[in-house]
C-alpha cells in the first residue's frame, strides 16, 4: 500500500493520539474528538461549497488531528471555536491566492491569546521511543513533501542555541541540556507543524533563513522574556514574512499531488 | 436547575440525612507522612507572585539557614513571616482523602456515606549561611530582620566569590554548589539568604520556625530546586500549593500527572496506620511507574468549596494570609448561613476567585535536573485524591434483593483487593489472612459453586 503524504500525516497523528491515550493516560474525551473533527469538516464543507470547490476533507481532517494533539480547552465550545477559526483562516486570510497561516497554529494562538486554551508541551514527556517514531516517520513525511530542510534547520538551530545557553554560557551540567532537547513536543512541532509545505517560503534559501529566524526568536522570547510556548507565537507572527519572502525571493510553489486545491 | 434541586434537597432532608451529604472524616494523608518535606505556597496572577516557604527543619535553630535564588532585590515590606498553622490549613484542605460509605439494608435501599481525608506533605528545606562581601564580588543589596529571621539579599558577580562569602559567613554549602550558583548568577538572579535571629526567636516565644513569605513581580514563574539537591542525600519531597485566579497550574518542563484516585479499597485501610502506609506506597509506586520523572497532581479545586472536605475551605482572612492579593475583603468565599449548617457540603454559591493545585514532587539531581517551571492554565476541572471504603450491611437479610447484594459483595471485595494491590505494588500474601472475612458471607460460597441455571430457579 502506498501512502500519500497526507495519509502518512494522518497516520502519524493518529498514532501519536493513541500513544497519548494508551501510554500516557491523557484523557481525550470522545465528545472533544467528535466536536473537533466534525466542526473542522463542516467548516471546510461550507467553504468548499461556497467557493464551488471539491470537498477537501483530508486537509481539514489533518487540521482537526493537529488540534486534538495540541490544544486543551476548558469547554468543548472552545474546541468548536478553534476548529471553525482554523479552517476559516484558510479561506478568509489569504495573500496571493495562498492562505497565510498554518490553520492549527492560527487557531491555537488565537485561543491562547484570549486565555481560552492552553497547550501541554510535556504531555509525551521525554520518552525516547515516541521521539524516535516522530523523528523517523516525520523525516519520511517531510522528505516526501520536499520540506525536510525545515525541521532539520529548526532543530539544528534550536540545539545549537540550547547548547550555547546551557553548556557554554550558564555552565549547567549536561543532563539539563539533554533534558531540554529531548522534549517530544519540540519534534512534533518541527515535523508536523512548522514544516507545512503550504505555509513555508517556496525557495530553499529563503526557507532556511525563515526557519532559522523562527528558531532564534522562539528561543529569545522563551528564555529571555519567559513567554511560554513562544514557538507557537513566533510561527504565527512569521507567517506574515512568508508572502514577502516569496515575492522578493520567488521559488516554485508546492502543490499537493493528491489534491489540486490550495485550501 | 440541578444545583437548585440539590440545594432544596439538602434543606429539606437536613434534620435526618445531614450525614449522608456531609460524610464523616476518617483520616488524611498530610505532608507529615513524608520526611524531608518542604511546602511551598505559590500564589500567582499576571507577573505577581507571593511565595510562602515552610519546611520541617528539626535541628538546632542556630544551624538553620536558607538560600533561595530570587528574581529581584526585595524590599523589607515584600518579606513577611507567616504562621505554620496557615500552611497546615492549606495542606489539610487539599490532602488526599478517605471516604467512607455504609451500605444500608439492601432490602430498604438507602445509603449513608462518610468521608475521611488525608493530606499530603511537602518538600525539602534549603540550608545556608551568611557573611561579608569585600573583594569577593558579592554585594549585600539589602539587610533586614523580619520576625525571627535575619535576611540578606545578595547579588554576586561570580560564583566562587559568592561561595567563599557564604562559607566565611558560616553558611554550610557544598563546594559542588559553585556551578549551580554560577548558573543562577548568569540568569541574573539574586540570593535571598536567611538565618535565625536567636534573640528575636526568644522574644517571639515560638518553638518552631515559621514560614517565610515574599511578594515580588517577575515574568519568571518557576521554583528553584537545584540548590536543594546538592546537600541532599537521596530523594526530597516538595509540595507546591499553587493558587491562581484562572485555574490549574502545571509544570512545563516535567510531565504533570494525576495521582491514582477514586479507588474503592478494602476496609483494612480504615486503620490510620494502614491508610498512611497505603498512601506512601501508592505514591512510591506511581512515582516509580513514571520513571521518577513526573510531578503529581494531588488536588485541583476552586477554594470556596470541597466535596468531601478534608478541612474547611479557607476564610477570606486565611486566603489573604497565604498571599491571595486579589482577594477583596468584601468577597466571602462560601460562608453563607447554609454552609455553616452544612459545612462539608458542596457550595454552589459564589465561587471565590482562587483555584488551588496541589503538586507533589519527589526529586533528586538525576531525575529533576532543572528547576521547576510552571504555567497557569484555564483548566478548572476538579480533581482530588479520593479513596473509598464501603462498609457492607451487617444486619439480617430478609429479601431476595439481599441475596443478590451478598453475591455482589464478594465481587466487590475482590475488586477492592485488586485495586489495592495494583496501586501499591503490595503482594496478596502481605495482606492479613482474614481480609475476606470482612464480607459477611452467608451461603455465597455455595452460590458460587452452582451453575448459573441452578441459581436461576432459586
Amino acid at each position: 500500500m502506498k501512502l500519500t503524504i497526507r495519509e502518512g500525516q494522518i497516520a502519524l497523528q493518529s498514532l501519536l493520539i493513541m500513544i497519548l491515550i494508551s501510554l500516557f493516560s491523557v484523557i481525550i474525551p470522545i465528545h472533544r474528538i467528535v466536536f473537533i473533527i466534525s466542526s473542522c469538516l463542516l467548516t471546510q464543507f461550507f467553504f468548499d461549497l461556497k467557493f464551488s470547490r471539491k470537498f477537501n476533507y483530508k486537509s481539514s481532517f489533518i487540521t482537526s488531528m493537529s488540534l486534538l494533539l495540541l490544544i486543551k480547552t476548558p469547554h468543548y465550545s472552545f474546541d468548536v471555536i478553534a476548529s471553525v477559526l482554523a479552517i476559516s483562516s484558510k479561506f478568509l486570510i489569504r495573500m496571493d491566492r495562498k492562505h497565510i497561516f498554518n490553520p492549527a497554529n492560527f487557531a491555537i494562538v488565537m485561543l491562547m491569546l484570549f486565555g481560552w486554551a492552553w497547550v501541554t508541551p510535556m504531555q509525551w514527556g521525554q520518552d525516547i521511543w515516541v521521539l524516535l517514531i516522530v523523528t523517523l516517520f516525520g523525516t519520511w513525511l517531510c522528505y516526501k513533501a520536499q520540506r525536510l530542510d525545515v525541521p532539520l534547520v529548526f532543530l539544528f538551530v534550536t540545539w545549537a542555541l540550547l547548547f550555547h545557553r546551557h553548556v557554554l554560557f550558564l555552565g549547567d551540567p549536561l543532563p539539563i541540556f539533554f533534558h531540554r532537547l529531548s522534549v517530544v513536543s519540540l519534534y512534533v512541532f518541527a515535523f508536523l507543524m512548522i514544516s507545512d509545505p503550504k505555509t513555508t517560503p517556496h525557495r530553499l534559501g529563503a526557507r532556511m533563513m525563515w526557519v532559522s529566524m523562527i528558531a532564534i526568536m522562539s528561543f529569545v522570547i522563551e528564555n529571555h522574556y519567559f513567554v511560554r510556548h513562544g514557538t507557537l507565537y513566533v510561527l504565527f507572527a512569521f507567517a506574515f514574512f512568508n508572502g514577502l519572502l516569496n515575492k522578493t525571493l520567488p521559488g516554485k510553489e508546492f502543490v499537493w499531488k493528491d489534491s489540486a486545491a490550495s485550501y | 436547575m440541578e444545583r437548585l434541586s440539590r440545594l432544596l434537597l439538602i434543606v429539606f432532608l437536613l434534620p435526618t440525612y445531614g450525614h449522608a451529604f456531609c460524610g464523616y472524616y476518617v483520616s488524611k494523608a498530610d505532608t507529615k507522612l513524608f520526611n524531608k518535606a518542604s511546602k511551598v505556597i505559590l500564589v500567582r496572577d499576571g507577573d505577581r507572585t507571593v511565595l510562602t516557604m515552610a519546611n520541617d527543619f528539626k535541628g538546632d535553630v542556630k544551624e538553620f539557614a536558607m538560600i533561595v535564588p530570587v528574581p529581584t532585590v526585595l524590599e523589607k515590606e515584600q518579606i513577611n513571616v507567616a504562621e505554620n498553622a496557615i500552611v497546615d490549613r492549606v495542606d489539610a484542605f487539599t490532602a488526599p482523602r478517605l471516604v467512607e460509605y455504609y451500605d444500608e439494608d439492601p432490602c430498604a435501599m438507602r445509603m449513608y456515606e462518610k468521608t475521611l481525608a488525608m493530606s499530603a506533605s511537602g518538600g525539602a528545606p534549603m540550608k545556608k549561611g551568611r557573611g561579608a562581601e569585600k573583594d569577593l564580588g558579592v554585594t549585600v543589596e539589602a539587610q533586614y530582620t523580619v520576625g525571627e529571621y535575619d535576611i540578606l539579599i545578595l547579588s554576586a558577580k561570580e560564583s566562587s566569590g559568592l561561595l567563599t562569602w557564604l562559607k566565611e559567613n558560616e553558611y554550610k554549602i557544598a563546594d559542588s554548589a559553585v556551578k549551580t550558583l554560577e548558573s543562577y548568577i548568569k540568569q541574573d538572579l539574586k540570593f535571598f539568604v536567611a538565618k535565625v535571629n536567636l534573640k528575636e526567636l526568644a522574644k517571639s516565644g515560638n518553638e518552631f520556625l515559621r514560614p517565610l513569605q515574599m511578594a515580588y513581580e517577575s515574568t519568571k514563574f518557576m521554583l528553584p530546586i537545584r540548590l536543594g539537591t546538592l546537600n541532599a542525600d537521596g530523594d526530597q519531597e516538595l509540595f507546591v500549593f499553587a493558587v491562581t485566579k484562572k485555574g490549574r497550574v502545571e509544570t512545563v518542563n516535567y510531565r504533570t500527572v494525576s495521582i491514582p484516585s477514586e479507588l474503592e479499597l478494602p476496609l483494612l485501610i480504615k486503620d490510620d496506620k494502614q491508610f498512611k502506609k497505603f498512601y506512601q506506597d501508592m505514591f512510591a509506586t506511581a512515582h516509580r511507574r513514571e520513571d521518577a520523572k513526573a510531578v503529581f497532581l494531588e488536588y485541583a479545586w476552586n477554594m470556596s468549596w470541597c466535596d468531601p472536605c478534608a478541612a474547611e475551605p479557607l476564610t477570606p482572612e486565611e486566603l489573604k494570609k497565604i498571599g491571595v492579593f486579589w482577594m477583596n475583603e468584601s468577597e466571602r468565599p462560601g460562608v453563607s448561613p447554609m454552609n455553616k449548617i452544612l459545612p462539608r457540603s458542596p457550595r454552589p454559591n459564589a465561587p471565590v476567585e482562587a483555584y488551588i493545585s496541589r503538586l507533589h514532587v519527589r526529586y533528586n539531581a538525576q531525575t529533576f535536573p532543572e528547576d521547576l517551571r510552571f504555567q497557569v492554565t484555564s483548566n478548572q476541572e476538579n480533581f482530588q485524591g479520593r479513596y473509598i471504603l464501603r462498609h457492607p450491611f451487617t444486619g439480617k437479610i430478609t429479601c431476595d434483593a439481599g441475596k443478590e447484594y451478598q453475591k455482589q459483595l464478594v465481587d466487590r471485595s475482590e475488586k477492592e483487593i485488586a485495586n489495592l494491590l495494583h496501586v501499591t505494588g503490595w503482594k496478596r500474601s502481605d495482606l492479613p489472612a482474614d481480609l475476606a472475612s470482612e464480607v459477611p458471607v452467608t451461603d455465597d460460597k455455595d452460590q458460587k459453586k452452582k451453575k448459573w441455571w441452578q441459581k436461576l430457579w432459586d
